[in-house]
């Protein structure tokens, strides 16, 4: 079992904690948060982490630019992105994935299963 | 591991008899096709090989007509017949692989290895219990890092036990399945053969007697023991089921308790967001709240409808989601809106008010997350014992006593559009008992209820006995598995889980296609099987968009402008992580120097457009190996 090192983008606090207990019990991966797109484009070309999970409504750069600016980038296009979003419609999940996101998942997520929801997507082993 | 292989050509007869033999497995060769059915009818093979061009009765002919008579045994099809139309037909005949002569026999080896993993299940190559590790592919048995020397006979013996570890073998048995039909060894030959391996399993320091005897009934596997290494051991060989490590109970309230301690931490901040909401619904009341306070209470309703939600309070996130919603409309228009958001805002307010007890609330979400496993059976003491070991592994029960009930179920959840079942449990007793009741029909008849459902739910037998005439009834009325007492608990809900995980349900199939009409038809078309689908009309981005994805299971088009699916294909099979990855074609052209190229491509299979919805949902289902 490799450790990986998870980049949560979200300016929501709660979510932020949530998504760090979710993760680091349920697989003991390592999740590094950023609570804005600016800082997390930082972070990800610095860091390159094995996985970006971003949210879309941010304020200032959102989810969507973020992302835009992630795939430009040499150092970071090929970084998987999952969004997390609370726009669930299947048409909005069809638009974002032709952006380049691996996955789209659902707010609110059961913390429980969001490490093995992941593992699923990206065909990790926990 | 017992082969048929029905064959006249006899020069490739004595390669695959001397070749096979060297691999551990038992052969009987039939050299036409009606003495191939007298063999494959008579005796129980694990596979059979088949050529193309027999006697009396032709390959085709004679895998239909196993397939008529339900024998699911894994076919391999051997031809000098290549192109697609006719691996198409060998393959509609029933066939699971088609190898064209002439061929390589390392490949037919590597092929016989494949399609005995996908009869057991065990999709991973190496079979293992605790630290003994049996490799089929080199024939090497390893315990705890040493090399155990074992006659062919020893290790096919343990190979039988290692691939069938829920069942119990009679002598009987074991000599039906590893030696030759012209073989005939005596009982204490067989019992010899065991008592060797056990015996060099115990030099090597192994802790107990791995194969275990069955009073009265045979030999079977020892469950693995129930300490610390449980966990590691079946996460090696079952990768997805994370849910099988023994430590989350554990986690579970760890994990909890960390929610509880994040929620109490944000009351303050929860306080704040309710004023920000009340405040501004006064202002509009008023007819004086400024665009930037309103865009502000917009937000913060849209982020209290993502918080509530993440703690279980499902109807409090709804409310909060309704405000964000009316918030954002023109109360100009209609005065009942402000009304209906006064409403809704204090709703909000006393469903948090109501719900003081956070800690029952994650739970509950927790538990309405897990697995639903449906458990249908009349031995009490049983079906506790599976249920206890369920909620162990965080997978939720539903217990019915008989056909009848669980067939009312059923259409109640369906009715109501609730969450079906992810696999079920069916406790038969085959043993003859005129007054029984309910009866085995009725028990078989349930079955096929959750086989026909789109997408299929997997069923579960565990029998009373072990034999083939009711395993064929069972294979008969659609069940996945069929277990025979005395089995483990743990065993039932690993078989369970596995069955489940290769349901289609959220398989993602990634299709390109240059016909937009048709992409867009798909997921309307394709959504009864709930597949998670991917269309591309512009094969262009397909490397992007395949990384992104990471489908199981690729769609092409042949014909695309800019790249065609044949040169996306072999760009896949260059690729060391892609190379395996099923790849369906789609084509108009009924050409056979086309269907060539295609599998010389490296695809999998074939489908002619005009396509049907069932038949490449079939198709799809094929090659990822979960009809079988």
């Amino acid at each position: 079992m490799t450790k990986k090192n998870i980049l949560l983008i979200d300016d929501e606090e709660t979510i932020q904690e949530v998504v760090q207990v979710g993760i680091s019990i349920e697989a003991g991966w390592q999740v590094e948060i950023a609570s804005s797109g600016l800082v997390g484009i930082d972070l990800a070309q610095n860091h390159q982490p094995d996985l970006i999970l971003l949210d879309v409504m941010m304020p200032g750069m959102d989810g969507i630019d973020t992302l835009s600016h992630l795939k430009n980038n040499d150092k970071t296009s090929t970084i998987p992105v999952i969004f997390l979003t609370a726009k669930a419609q299947a048409v909005e999940k069809k638009q974002f994935q032709s952006l380049g996101v691996v996955d789209v998942i659902t707010k609110p997520f059961n913390s429980m299963t969001l490490a093995s929801q992941i593992a699923k997507i990206l065909r990790w082993e926990i | 591991m017992r082969i048929l292989l029905v064959d006249d050509d006899e020069a490739l007869v004595e390669l695959l008899t001397k070749t096979l033999a060297q691999q551990n497995y038992a052969l009987d060769v039939a050299t036409d096709g009606e003495q191939g059915w007298i063999y494959g009818s008579t005796y129980t093979y694990d596979l059979i090989i088949l050529d193309w061009s027999l006697p009396k009765l032709d390959g085709i002919q004679l895998c239909q007509r196993f397939r008529a008579h339900d024998y699911d045994t894994p076919i391999i099809l051997l031809t000098s017949r290549s192109g697609s139309q006719n691996k198409i037909r060998g393959l509609d005949a029933g066939a699971d692989d088609y190898i064209c002569k002439p061929f390589d026999v390392e490949e037919l080896a590597a092929r016989i290895r494949a399609l005995l993993r996908r009869l057991t299940c065990d999709f991973l190559p190496i079979l293992h219990w605790g630290d003994l590790k049996l490799n089929p592919c080199t024939s090497e048995v390893i315990y705890q890092g040493q090399s155990l020397f074992l006659t062919a006979k020893e290790y096919r013996l343990l190979e039988l036990f290692l691939r069938h570890s829920q069942e119990v073998f009679s002598v009987e048995d074991i000599i039906d399945r590893l030696w030759s039909s012209t073989e005939y060894p005596a009982i204490a030959t067989v019992r010899s053969h065991l008592r060797r391996l056990r015996q060099k399993l115990k030099e090597k320091g192994f802790p107990d007697n791995l194969i275990t005897t069955v009073r009265g009934q045979g030999y079977c596997l020892r469950a693995f023991p129930e300490d610390n290494n449980v966990g590691t051991d079946e996460r090696q060989t079952t990768p997805n089921t994370a849910s099988v490590s023994p430590e989350q109970p554990n986690k579970r309230s760890q994990h909890i308790a960390a929610l509880t301690s994040i929620w109490s931490k944000h009351q303050s901040k929860r306080e704040q967001q309710l004023a920000i909401l009340a405040q501004a619904i006064a202002a509009l009341d008023a007819g004086n709240l400024e665009i930037s306070d309103r865009l502000s209470a917009i937000i913060t309703a849209h982020t209290l409808a993502g918080n509530l939600g993440q703690f279980g309070l499902d109807r409090a996130s709804e409310l909060a989601k309704d405000i964000e919603q009316l918030l954002q409309e023109d109360f100009s228009q209609d005065s009942n809106q402000l009304l209906l958001l006064s409403h809704k805002f204090e709703s909000l307010r006393q469903e948090l008010a109501l719900k003081q007890n956070i800690v029952e609330q994650i739970s509950q979400k927790f538990a309405d997350n897990l697995p639903l496993l449906l458990i249908i059976g009349e031995d009490e003491q049983f079906i506790e014992q599976l249920s206890s070991e369920a909620i162990d592994r965080e997978i939720r029960t539903k217990t019915i006593s008989t056909p009848e009930k669980a067939k009312h179920w059923l259409e109640e959840k369906q009715i109501r559009g609730e969450q079906l079942p992810h696999a079920v449990v069916l406790k038969v007793f085959f043993a003859e008992d005129a007054a029984q009741s309910p009866t085995k029909e009725e028990y078989l008849g349930l079955i096929a209820e959750f086989k026909l459902l789109t997408p299929s739910i997997p069923v579960i037998v565990i029998a009373d006995r072990d034999r083939f005439e009711d395993r064929l009834l069972v294979a008969r009325h659609g069940g996945k598995f069929y277990l025979t007492q005395p089995v483990n608990p743990k065993q039932v809900i690993t078989v369970c889980q596995k069955a489940a995980q290769y349901s289609s349900l959220d398989k993602k199939i990634m299709i390109v296609d240059d016909d937009i009409e048709f992409l867009q038809t798909l997921p309307t078309l394709l959504k009864p099987w709930g597949f998670k689908l991917t269309t591309l009309d512009d094969p262009r981005q397909f490397w992007d968009v395949l990384q992104a994805v990471a489908p199981d299971l690729l769609v092409l088009d042949i014909e695309m402008p800019h790249r065609s699916g044949i040169e996306l294909c072999k760009v896949l099979r260059t690729h060391s992580y892609w190379c395996k990855l099923p790849v369906l074609f789609l084509s108009i052209h009924r050409d056979d120097s086309i269907s060539t190229e295609v599998f010389a491509s490296g695809a999998n299979d074939l489908v002619i457009k005009p396509v049907l919805a069932q038949q490449l949902a079939n198709r799809i289902l094929n090659r990822l190996n979960l009809k079988r």
